[in-house]
């Protein structure tokens, strides 16, 4: 069954044979590549310096100074950063999104793998069955989403149904605060229609010869998953571990409309929420910004030992690089 | 495939074609029921609101649980549609489609033209400008509103769709990155192969990467016609005349904290604003499967 | 040759680098934003102006905003916000195309959002020097408003007749008047209510409180409804930060220091009682538990007193016609003032405005603006369309005329706010700079990290009053000059 991989393999290999040529005519497809890749990526470059660049850096700026949005900001140096080391809500934030980003991101995406996988199918019926779980992913974050959620846990809701049935005992689940976090957590799982819809995607990129070669070597359901499905779907899988992991650090909407603020003490008070209760309750704009260029760092850390961990288990029919 | 299996059990010997039912049947009924059960679960909220939509609106928080309405009725749709003082609700979803739409085409277009440059071509800056496009993604846009709010009323923008939908002209990193892992997922002798037959950089993209890169393409579209749905943030900055706002917006027009809200009217829009979305959603959807069977990629 | 290749190479990147820098910067010269140079400076000291700005290159500037008089007939265009749901939405609008009928050269564009999203709205549009001309605004956020300079003094127009308060009681006026002048203009006057549900009583054989309560009778009358009535005795009630207040003004003193410099109460303890009191209510079942009311909370309509649930609950005046809405027409009520501390001198209570219409310091046409809030104010035919849904009107001659289209609850309302008047402590300054981050919403600091952890168990009533008092001043020491 490691034939299958080792398929894959080899052919990444002879990829990367051909880049090794002729010297000089190399050279000249090198500059032509220069400027073709700035060419192609040109729209998102100039985005980047007319659109982007200049609120970043202002947004930076104003980490160093107070700014109520109404007067200039004044240079306050390392002021708003300090601030932070005494805040004790900075810190419940700090604790609430760790605790939700590392919650609701597993959960989410294994939850979006399995029902891609389930829904990978050409039975008759799986389009329905793909637009209902679909759907939740497309209530998003307005107000009759909270209201509904807030139903879904309330204390006559849904949920306590349920725990009836089996005999457990009532939760206050929006009250409680070892249990309001799982509110957010369970909402962001339920609403994984996005990392879905790509898993489906790079499922259905998966030639389908490879799953028969490993047939061939008598390969099970088991083996196959782990043999052919992760590693092809690897790139996929590192796309969206990335982007779920910086949207689970940045979650916002969820948190200020179903939880309302951060409720109760605390414990649902999401870092970016935070920022925006400082930057716009309390017109503390400079200091949002600061909390905000932290929080860029952690989630480039982040990130970054994402992307070193990347060569170990992401594999690319095409080596970067080329 | 399920048309081809009819015929094809057709023509077999008939015991095995009853055994063959039978098993057919049975692996069906293993995997439609838990997945029917479960799809049930995920939609529950979603009913709810629907069925909260057509109560009479004194039922929705006396009858919360039941998902049948008592006195079915209409009016939270009439008065819902009605919107506020005299702009009515089709003209936000005009104002939406407009929205979404062409942050859509924008968008999509420009992301898989950035994404080839990032992923197929090897350039002088290439890493630092793909660390530089990750980094935009991880600042938290509440304090980046009043620096861009500022920028778009020196260039004039201030309530005009300019500031919502120019930007969309250059692409998302999100969906850049997106477009990125898929293009990487495909085998590069494609490329050598069309550059012997003298294919040069522009036409590997149009004629080799951009047919097999179509489901990341729907799957982008479907997400940015929904993202951009239901943004209500960019509307609300940008625009500052009733007569322009979004269904997103408008929808939260229904509901102040303080005091008295419509909830019926409220359920009743949000219902309607999720069809579009939904309808472009199983639309799309279709041509995901298509698009990957179709091209049938066969690799190397 | 390929190193000079990859030299050239490098020069075109940079060159198209550049390009595009510049190509970026273009189509705005001097789009940095840092440094937003407050837009008012200009408007608040137009002579001091009168030279080229010294500040810094600021195009924003651009329509220096005059405060020539406009003549009458000259078309002018007016920009309005206001927070606020469906309700309100639609009596404003219709109001607007009131005012246009009757002065057709004013042409009025509107906008609103829901409270939340309209600071954000405002501050940013405040930040881009873009206000409209016309403000709803809000008690707690106005001294902001006023120190950063976004607002423009009504006096003159006041004084020249534009905006006439004749009918209107001094107590109703001086809510808007900050340093001497006056910014704002009261829509709606507006007092705590607490709720009683007559009949609830009577089955629950408990007798109505007098209406001059203190806590204490408000404790026993909760914990006997409980007990014989099997009844929450208080809904939703005790969380709120207007009691920090009201138990202060009841003993003729303010929350802040008379320069927002610091707490202006002496006696910690009057706080800390009242925390005891509702921990054991609490306890005792007699008012929900803390955890439940976040639970249930989020409308009108789930609301224990609404249904049925509990006896009494409160709410500001001018909601109480939601709330009765949403209870029923046939709910027999009884609205009482705030209970009062042990000891009292005044009322608990004060006359709130509700909220406020200010005209913004760039408005370009201050006069016409005023003009729009004296029709708001004093128009009997506009009243009749808001029908007070921003509070009691402040005009008399308002008030009697529109009362025959009042409804039930209305006139409920009408005549509860008549009566607390009477009691009513006189009203505090309005909140200083910075006291958003204390009190005044659920996200501040006298709710997260006061009221709520002692609800919950994780503090003590004394250890959280002094705590409060060693935070909030920490951040009122700001406002020292």
């Amino acid at each position: 069954m490691n034939n299958s991989v080792e398929l894959a393999r080899s052919r990444s290999r002879r990829a990367a044979q051909p880049a090794a040529r002729r010297r000089v005519a190399l050279s000249r497809r090198e500059l032509s590549n220069h400027l073709s890749g700035y060419l192609f990526i040109s729209p998102w470059l100039i985005g980047f310096f007319v659109f982007t660049l200049i609120p970043i850096l202002a947004s930076f700026y104003l980490a160093f100074t107070r700014y109520d949005t109404m007067s200039a900001p004044v240079w306050s140096g390392t002021e708003n950063f300090e601030k932070m080391i005494e805040d004790t809500r900075y810190w419940s934030s700090v604790r609430a999104t760790l605790y939700y980003v590392m919650a609701a991101i597993p959960l989410r995406l294994i939850f979006a793998l399995a029902v891609a996988m389930l829904l990978n199918s050409d039975r008759r019926g799986v389009g329905i069955y793909r637009a209902m779980f679909y759907a939740p992913s497309i209530v998003g974050g307005s107000v009759a989403v909270a209201v509904m959620w807030r139903q879904v846990f309330g204390t006559e809701g849904l949920v306590n149904f349920f725990l009836a049935l089996v005999g457990a005992p009532r939760v206050v689940w929006l009250g409680d605060p070892a249990t309001a976090i799982w509110t957010l957590i369970i909402l962001a799982a339920w609403q994984f229609g996005s990392p879905m819809l790509i898993f489906l995607a790079g499922l259905r990129q998966i030639p389908a010869q490879l799953y028969e070669a490993a047939a061939i070597d008598g390969a099970g359901r088991v083996a196959k998953f782990f043999s052919i499905t992760l590693p092809m779907l690897s790139p996929v899988v590192f796309f969206n571990l990335v982007m779920q992991t910086i949207n689970g650090f940045i979650a916002f909407t969820q948190a200020l409309i179903v939880t309302d603020n951060g409720r109760p003490l605390d414990t649902t008070l999401l870092y970016v929420l935070y920022i925006y209760q400082r930057a716009f309750q309390n017109l503390q704009m400079g200091y949002g910004a600061a909390m905000a260029w932290v929080l860029l760092g952690v989630i480039a850390f982040v990130t970054w030992l994402l992307f070193k961990s990347s060569s170990r288990w992401v594999f690319y029919e095409s080596k970067e690089g080329e | 495939m399920a048309a081809i299996t009819g015929p094809t059990l057709r023509r077999l010997p008939k015991l095995r074609q009853d055994a063959g039912q039978r098993k057919a049947i049975v692996s069906s009924m293993a995997y439609h029921a838990p997945t029917l059960i479960l799809s049930l679960l995920m939609i529950y909220p979603i009913l709810w609101m629907f069925a909260s939509s057509f109560k009479v609106p004194t039922d929705i928080w006396k009858d919360v649980s039941s998902l049948i309405p008592k006195q079915p009725t209409l009016d939270n749709y009439i008065k819902g549609w009605a919107g506020f003082g005299g702009v009515r609700f089709d003209t936000f979803y005009i104002n939406s489609f407009i929205y979404a739409g062409g942050a859509t085409l924008f968008q999509v277009v420009s992301s898989a033209i950035a994404a080839f440059g990032f992923a197929r071509i090897r350039f002088f800056g290439r890493n630092f400008w793909f660390t530089c496009m990750l980094l935009t993604l991880m600042l938290p846009v509440q304090v980046l509103i009043i620096p861009q709010y500022i920028m778009f009323k020196q260039l004039g923008w201030i309530n005009t769709y300019l500031p919502l939908l120019v930007p969309r002209l250059c692409g998302s990193a999100f969906f850049i990155f997106m477009i990125m892992q898929f293009i990487r997922g495909l085998p590069k002798e494609l490329d050598e192969a069309a550059r012997i037959d003298g294919c040069g950089t522009i036409g590997i993209f149009f004629r080799i990467i951009l047919p097999l890169i179509q489901p990341a393409m729907i799957t982008a579209a479907i997400f940015t016609f929904y993202w951009t749905w239901e943004d209500f943030m960019g509307p609300l900055l940008y625009l500052s005349n009733p007569k322009t706002y979004t269904l997103s917006l408008a929808l939260r027009g229904f509901a102040d904290p303080g005091t008295g809200t419509d909830w019926g009217a409220i359920f009743a829009m949000a219902s309607l604003s999720l069809v579009p979305v939904f309808a472009i959603f199983v639309f799309f959807q279709r041509y995901l499967v298509q698009g990957i069977s179709t091209t049938g990629l066969t690799g190397g | 040759m390929s190193v000079f290749l990859k030299h050239r190479a490098l020069i075109v990147v940079c060159v198209i680098a550049l390009a595009l820098c510049i190509a970026a910067c273009a189509p705005a010269p001097t789009p940095v934003p840092p440094t937003p140079v407050p837009p008012t400076q200009a408007a608040a000291a137009p002579a001091t102006k009168a030279p080229e700005p010294t500040k810094a290159p600021e195009p924003t500037k651009a329509p220096a905003p005059t405060t020539a008089p406009t003549a009458a007939p000259q078309p002018v265009e007016l920009r309005i916000a206001w927070w606020g749901s469906q309700n309100r939405h639609d009596r404003t609008i219709k109001v607007i195309e009131l005012f246009q009928k009757k002065y057709p050269n004013i042409k009025i564009a509107y906008d609103f959002a829901l409270w939340d999203d309209y600071w954000v709205k405002m501050n940013t549009q405040a930040a881009g020097n873009n206000l409209p001309d016309i403000m709803q605004q809000d008690y707690a956020q106005i001294a902001s408003w006023v120190s950063k300079k976004q607002l423009l003094a009504l006096d003159p127009y006041i004084a020249d007749g534009t905006i006439n308060l004749k009918n209107v009681a001094e107590a109703s006026i001086k809510g808007g008047i900050l340093d001497g002048k006056n910014y704002a203009i009261n829509l709606g006057n507006n007092t705590l209510a607490y709720i009683l549900d007559v009949d609830a009583f009577k089955k629950a054989g408990v007798d109505l409180p007098s209406d001059k309560w203190t806590w204490a009778d408000f404790e026993k009358t909760a914990l006997a409804l409980r007990e014989k009535g099997n009844i929450y005795g208080a809904d939703n009630s005790l969380y709120n930060w207007e009691y920090w207040r009201g138990l202060y003004l009841a003993m003729g003193q303010n929350i802040w220091s008379a320069d927002g410099t610091q707490l202006g109460y002496t006696d910690d303890k009057i706080f800390a009682d009242f925390l005891k009191m509702a921990v054991r209510l609490q306890q005792a079942k007699a008012a929900p538990m803390r955890a439940e009311e976040i639970a249930a909370k989020w409308n009108v309509e789930n609301n224990l007193f609404v249904k049925g649930q509990a006896a009494m609950t409160w709410y500001w005046t001018n909601q109480i016609v939601a709330l009765l809405n949403a209870a029923g027409e046939n709910r027999n009520v009884k609205l009482m003032t705030l209970p009062v501390p042990a000891g009292a001198k005044a009322g608990a209570h004060y006359m709130k405005p509700s909220m406020f219409f200010s005209v913004t310091a760039n408005s370009k046409h201050p006069k016409e603006a005023a003009m729009f809030i004296d029709f708001f104010t004093n128009s009997v035919e506009a009243n009749e369309i808001l029908l007070a849904e921003r509070g009691v009107p402040i005009s008399s001659a308002v008030r009697d005329g529109i009362k025959p289209k009042l409804g039930k609850a209305q006139v409920t309302m009408f005549d509860f706010v008549a009566i607390a008047e009477k009691t009513a402590a006189p009203i505090p300054p309005p909140d200083p700079p910075g006291s958003s981050e204390i009190s005044g919403s659920d996200a501040s600091l006298i709710v997260t990290k006061i009221i709520e952890p002692v609800y919950y168990g994780k503090l003590s009533a004394d250890d959280a009053v002094a705590q409060l008092r060693k935070e909030a001043n920490a951040i009122l020491a700001k406002n020292k000059k």
